[in-house]
């Protein structure tokens, strides 16, 4: 173990040469990452109690803000390449700037529907700028590193993304929270959003955009329009299993975009309204961060395919911890009380959870990397986003849904109080989503002769490692 | 590099017309669900602690039909009013001075005292669970009936023993809540404070003495 940490960190050495303008780029990725990840983990919340939007709209429109993301990115594209990166920087800010501003103080001076209209046109507004950031920061690492240092590169993009994430959660989502109470926190995390977004332009303004690398340069495959690639190649074999693949992956990816759809609710609903939940949800990017450090090159010795089944079963079979009844749990040796009982439940459906997502996701890309024909790798990559893009809003309105009916502001002393029988319970709501995510492996395991045919003629041709970010990332 | 704005553009347009389309089809699917119902402005406002939005409410709707309206599990705003989840003792007890005042607003306003949610809780019930001390004593104050039972037999008395709250026990006692009362588990609210000392055994020294209380 010792040693796979020390190898992780003695490919960092290469970086003594990286420049200035690289290491600004990481700090405007660390900023961003920050205010994003803070403020994902608050947003249902802020639009229920800061804005009134009930649970069912308050999924929704996380859901509309992370579908918008994709589609976003999808039309800006490589669009830095063309424009320029502090250009870009500067756009992108710029909304974000505004927005989380808007977020930040609206409720100060707006009230009723005019201030659900002017939130959501926020949020809109930040679906744009957060799309703008994602592309634009991966365009600058790929300008500012060289070939020598550019896998290093990339792999220090993703640490930093993590590691964002964890501090985004028990540093700023906690802090705030305990110390100005859920109502006051939430708005104050959507405020240091815009002190980061200040941060961010001031880097932006330190960039040197002459300073690239000379041997820079984009393919032609990765420069093409996402709708023209998706023309060129829907007919194609290969991309058609791959669709249906994509299609099957569906169920798991629900379980995917809990973390920041349902699981705020859910903590601060059936524990305390004062609960950790950054803390919570910090645990996935520190198991991913471990988990990329010692254990991808263990996993490195098996198949693709199988890993991927393995990491999808996992990740269903998590939820099993918050689908059985409460009752149960309280049986385990330990274990006194309901808090403890959920606390012990929660817990443990993240950290296992962690570990099927680490299966699961770099061998997601690698899968989706071999069975591309040669020559379109990057157009099949670019459109597996394909099941989150449709994932994220179905679960925003499925999970507020879920949420308003299971999982409800004062479901907790009903609970207590033996009104909620187990079909009424939010233990119901876990098993509803442990069903769906279940059809993901067994359907996958059960079609693998369609979907693998092709894959298994090109194992042999296993592309390198993938960095995995957390599932929460933006893209 | 030469760009093209009028692809991006039309990439644009099209991409958001499709995800626009998507998100339409799926609220008309998700509108069956019918939990499409706002949070109501009145307890928007007791969360945010802002007055001035409740006046306004209450001057656009008066009487008391818009301060007793129900939301879906038939809980009325007074009933939030009276409900916090809060473990740390600092922020509990900030929102019962807090909430203590909306009490009275709304209570003088018109909000029935003793209205009952679908599971028969009524508000004073939900202080009890809450360990809001100083909400719980206005709304007795106020004339809420300490005699209730939800439909499992809970009394706002055994939700404030099984909870080890001390100082809400003693004043519903001293007030003439029965210690008698039985759930339909065939439990009275001595028994419920013991359950509750088995499980909280961190908090031994305040259901000792509900325990006590209750003898």
């Amino acid at each position: 173990m010792i040693k796979a940490v020390t190898n992780y960190f003695s490919e960092f050495k290469v970086l003594k040469t990286a420049s200035k303008e690289f290491w600004l780029v990481n700090a405007i990725n660390f900023f961003d990452c920050l205010a994003y990840f803070s403020m994902i983990n608050v947003l249902s919340l802020y639009l229920t109690s800061n804005i009134g939007f009930n649970d069912m709209s308050s999924g929704a429109w996380v859901g509309i803000y992370t579908l918008y993301i994709t589609a976003f990115i999808f039309a800006v594209g490589s669009i830095a390449d063309s424009i320029g990166l502090k250009k870009s920087f500067y756009i992108g800010m710029g909304f974000l700037f505004v927005s989380r501003l808007g977020l930040g103080v609206g409720p100060l001076f707006f009230k009723g529907e005019i201030l659900k209209y002017f939130v959501m046109s926020m949020i809109i507004l930040m679906s744009f700028g957060t799309a703008f950031m994602s592309p634009i920061v991966t365009t600058g690492l790929r300008k500012f590193t060289t070939k020598e240092n550019r896998s290093t590169g990339f792999n220090i993009y993703y640490l930093i993304m993590n590691v964002a994430a964890i501090f985004a959660g028990f540093a700023v989502t906690d802090g705030f929270r305990n110390w100005l109470g859920d109502i006051k926190g939430n708005l104050a995390i959507l405020d240091f959003g815009f002190v980061m977004s200040i941060l961010c332009m001031l880097s932006a303004y330190w960039l040197n955009e002459s300073n690239i690398n000379p041997d820079e340069k984009v393919s032609e495959d990765a420069e093409k329009r996402p709708l023209k690639i998706f023309k060129e190649v829907w007919k194609e074999s290969a991309f058609q299993k791959l669709v249906l693949f994509l299609f099957l992956t569906l169920g798991v990816r629900l379980v995917f975009t809990n973390q920041f759809l349902v699981m705020p609710k859910y903590y601060t609903r059936v524990l305390f309204a004062d609960f950790d939940l950054g803390f919570a949800n910090s645990i996935n990017p520190f198991v991913i961060i471990v988990g990329l450090i010692v254990l991808i090159p263990v996993f490195n010795k098996f198949k693709t395919f199988s890993l991927m089944l393995w990491g999808m079963a996992i990740s269903a079979l998590s939820l099993l911890f918050m689908a059985v009844p409460i009752e149960w749990i309280l049986k385990i040796p330990g274990i006194t009380n309901v808090d403890q009982a959920y606390l012990f439940a929660i817990y443990a459906q993240i950290t296992v959870f962690a570990f099927g997502e680490l299966l699961f996701s770099p061998r997601f890309t690698e899968y989706t990397a071999i069975v591309a024909p040669k020559d379109k790798v990057a157009s099949y990559m670019s459109l597996s986003a394909l099941p989150m893009f449709i994932a994220k809003p179905i679960n925003g309105f499925l999970g507020g849904a879920l949420v308003a009916s299971f999982s409800y502001e004062g479901i907790r002393p009903k609970i207590d109080s033996g009104n909620i029988s187990y079909g009424d319970s939010p233990e119901f709501m876990w098993l509803i989503y442990f069903l769906a995510a279940l059809v993901s492996p067994l359907a996958i395991w059960g079609m693998k002769k369609i979907i693998n045919a092709e894959h298994a003629r090109l194992e042999t041709e296993k592309a390198s490692a993938v960095a995995v970010a957390t599932e929460a990332d933006p893209a | 590099m030469k760009i093209n704005y009028r692809v991006i553009l039309q990439d644009g347009l099209v991409l958001i017309t499709v995800s626009t389309l998507f998100v339409v089809a799926l609220s008309t699917g998700f509108k069956s669900f019918k939990k499409d119902v706002d949070l109501d402005a009145i307890v928007l406002a007791l969360n945010q602690d802002s007055k001035d939005e409740f006046n306004a409410i209450v001057a656009k709707e008066p009487g008391p039909e818009r301060l007793n309206r129900k939301d879906e599990f038939g809980r009325t705003p007074l009933m939030m009013a009276a409900y916090a989840n809060y473990k740390d003792l600092k922020q509990r007890e900030e929102m019962d001075s807090k909430r203590v005042s909306w009490i009275e607003i709304l209570a003088s306003s018109g909000a029935d005292l003793n209205a009952v949610d679908k599971d028969g809780w009524t508000p004073l019930m939900f202080a009890a669970w809450s360990g809001m001390n100083l909400s719980v004593a206005k709304l007795v104050e106020l004339g809420a009936s300490v005699t209730p039972a939800d439909r499992q037999g809970n009394t706002a008395l055994s939700l404030a023993a099984f909870r080890g709250q001390v100082g809400i026990v003693k004043l519903l006692v001293e007030k003439g809540a029965t210690k008698d009362a039985v759930t339909v588990k065939g439990k009275k609210a001595l028994d419920l404070a013991q359950d509750g000392l088995k499980q909280y055994p961190e908090r031994a020294s305040e259901y000792s003495q509900v325990v006590e209380l209750l003898l």
